[in-house]
């Protein structure tokens, strides 16, 4: 409890590989500020005020070193302790993955992204689809996907070598698409408001509501 | 599984090692070699996988491959007994070095997070979507393949993947090391992220150990290691972590010919930007300001106007050389370097989202501020010194590259939309480590 109110969580999310976002110190009269910021303007005013003891010789360089180099680690401190308190958070969560097998370790990263990200569950039931699709549909068959884009990458990486996934096929994957709808056996696409009848297919195997495997008829 | 680890391992190590003697001959110390033999090897058996799977359009026969790596070691293990180059192994004297408390607890602090790093790579399978878009991907297609897929309308035409356009360096090692597995497990594939981490600490150490105390080198690294998002990095399989090695690389050999005026130093330089192209067609930008410091140096500080001339060409003849299977392969399938659109406008909204990138996010703690730090209090030091001065206008050229390509470009959407503005900075965050650091060493210790 103490230890959350020192640090701020910083959980491994989608965009982590982009960026990692700022730590913002709240309840401060000029709005939110970010931690980066404070401390790397509090190095640069204090650097400059010893160069200028340095400069005017009020300071030996290896002094002024020190005390720069002091300096330094001591504005890196905050941001490097919330660092570490993430890594021992992420420490704490790998030892108990390391037992699991390749794939298990896979759908808990992704569940706990998409838990943390808020992203409603469409990522984290991707690996009980695929193994859905395995299930019911014979390895080699051509298929045509249907979901949400930021989706699509990992239907291609996951399904390779075994369904080819083409423009046009007899079967379709649906998989929580945006603009997609299928209402009494006919597909329609959503282009603005108006529905586009893309043709009559039937449900062959259903997993759960907007996630099944249909067939042209 | 270890074995077969360990045989992909020897056969990027032993012809990168060779390569380094019989160019380089360098006296750095041991692991700094191994730490060159990795970019050397990796960049020698990516260029060859391309060249056979995109000019010679065959399928891969890994026993002929074998045979021909072991051709390639024995002909450069001759050539090294004919330049009479003694091959030395590693002294096994041990001289026990002088304990210094702050050097003994960085050192354990970057052991820390070492330690974390391979708990990550072995408990976190690749999830970020671009490495299973594009970097992975084309991994593993060419791995179930086995050659390149040459028609335009096959799904995965020219390897497929997100951009057909992007350079092969990494997704050609990711499938190297699964064609030595024997099978595709993209979790092993962590550990090539792990070892460009550890080759660029390795360098970074070894780079600035003459300059500065082993304390404040480790210093330098340990900051490295505790940058959020290069940690990050460094186990979850993106191209950029490999293009700041190469780039790290490359600085340091441009450093070298700044400060000691070797031609040796200009073409390894010429050739690790080379690599850099290889890995991200973002390096275009770093050779670019590489060059114009090859030329302000030679033409503008030094007046010599022919060897400038000719400066510039050997970079330029080293950079390309080594990618012209590339080159031509670009040429011919009209494959570009950038992946936007043509035209040039100005965005100013990119400036706020340059700040946020550098000065308010915890990409990098406060590095960029630490590097503002080094360059105000050594400013009268490298005034006085072209080699660091110019090594500063590099890295300033280097940011003022990517800065106009973001704000003149359609290139401007990845950085309003942050999906790979903080990701090229991170290129140039051990680059800019060595120099920021290297600032500081006594001018009596350089040169």
């Amino acid at each position: 409890m103490l230890l959350k109110l020192l640090f701020t969580d910083l959980p491994e999310l989608f965009y982590t590989i982009n960026l990692t976002p700022p730590i913002l110190l709240q309840g401060i009269k000029f709005g939110p500020l970010s931690i980066t910021l404070i401390t790397g303007v509090f190095l640069l005013l204090a650097g400059l005020i010893v160069f200028l003891f340095f400069h005017f010789k009020k300071l030996g360089e290896k002094k002024f070193r020190a005390i720069l180099f002091g300096l330094i680690t001591l504005a890196w401190l905050p941001l490097y302790l919330n660092f570490t308190y993430n890594n021992l958070y992420d420490l704490s969560e790998n030892l108990k993955a390391l037992k699991f097998s390749d794939s298990s370790k896979r759908v808990l990263r992704l569940c706990n992204m998409d838990n943390r990200q808020n992203v409603g569950g469409v990522y984290c039931r991707l690996f009980s689809f695929f193994t859905f699709i395995k299930n019911n549909l014979p390895a080699g068959t051509e298929v045509e996907l249907l979901t949400s884009p930021g989706l699509d990458g990992y239907f291609n990486y996951y399904l390779y070598p075994n369904y080819n996934i083409v423009k046009q096929a007899d079967y379709i994957l649906f998989y929580y698409p945006n603009s997609y709808i299928y209402k009494d056996n006919i597909l329609y696409h959503r282009q603005g408001d108006k529905d586009f009848v893309m043709g009559k297919y039937k449900i062959l195997f259903a997993k759960s509501n907007g996630e099944f495997i249909l067939k042209k008829q | 599984m270890t074995i077969k680890l360990i045989l992909f391992f020897l056969s990027i190590f032993i012809p990168g090692a060779l390569v380094e003697k019989l160019w380089l001959n360098s006296r750095e110390p041991f692991l700094f070699k191994l730490a060159l033999a990795l970019g050397i090897g990796a960049a020698l058996i990516t260029l060859e996988l391309f060249s056979i799977f995109f000019v010679l359009k065959l399928k891969m026969n890994l026993a002929i491959f074998y045979l021909f790596l072991i051709a390639e070691t024995a002909l450069l293990l001759y050539l090294i007994i004919k330049n009479q180059l003694n091959f030395k192994f590693p002294s096994l004297k041990f001289n026990f070095p002088k304990i210094n408390l702050s050097a003994v607890i960085i050192f354990i602090l970057i052991l820390f997070q070492l330690v974390l790093l391979g708990l990550n790579a072995l408990a976190r399978p690749p999830l970020a979507y671009d490495n299973l878009t594009m970097w992975q991907y084309k991994a593993k297609v060419l791995f179930y393949e086995n050659q390149i897929n040459f028609d335009p309308g096959a799904a995965n035409y020219l390897g497929g993947g997100g951009h057909i356009n992007y350079p092969w360096g990494a997704p050609l090692l990711s499938y190297w090391l699964y064609a030595n597995l024997g099978e595709f497990n993209d979790l092993a594939g962590n550990i090539i992220n792990i070892i460009y981490y550890l080759a660029i600490l390795i360098t970074l150490y070894y780079f600035l150990k003459p300059y500065l105390s082993s304390a404040i080198s480790l210093f330098f690294v340990w900051l490295l290691t505790t940058m959020p998002l290069l940690f990050y990095h460094a186990y979850n399989g993106y191209a950029d972590l490999i293009l700041s090695y190469y780039l790290l690389l490359a600085f340091i050999f441009l450093f070298y010919w700044l400060e000691r005026g070797e031609a040796k130093q200009l073409l390894a330089a010429g050739i690790f930007f080379s690599c850099a192209l290889f890995v991200k067609n973002d390096a275009s930008v770093f050779a670019i300001a590489g060059l114009i410091i090859i030329l302000i140096k030679l033409f503008l500080i030094d007046k010599r106007f022919m060897a400038a001339i000719k400066s510039g060409g050997i970079y330029l003849l080293a950079i390309a050389l080594p990618l012209l299977p590339w080159l031509f392969i670009k040429i011919k399938y009209h494959l570009t370097f950038s992946n936007v659109e043509p035209g040039i406008s100005y965005h100013g909204e990119v400036w706020q989202n340059i700040y946020w990138a550098l000065f308010l996010n915890n990409s990098f703690n406060i590095w960029w501020f630490i590097v503002i730090v080094s360059l105000a209090v050594n400013i009268m030091k490298i005034k006085k010194q072209n080699d660091l001065l110019l090594s500063w206008l590099f890295l300033i050229l280097c940011f003022i590259g990517l800065i106009t390509l973001y704000l003149f470009t359609e290139e401007y959407r990845v950085a309003v939309d942050n999906t790979a503005l903080s990701r090229t900075f991170l290129t140039l965050a051990p680059l800019s480590a060595a120099l920021a650091a290297v600032s500081f060493g006594r001018a009596e210790n350089r040169g």
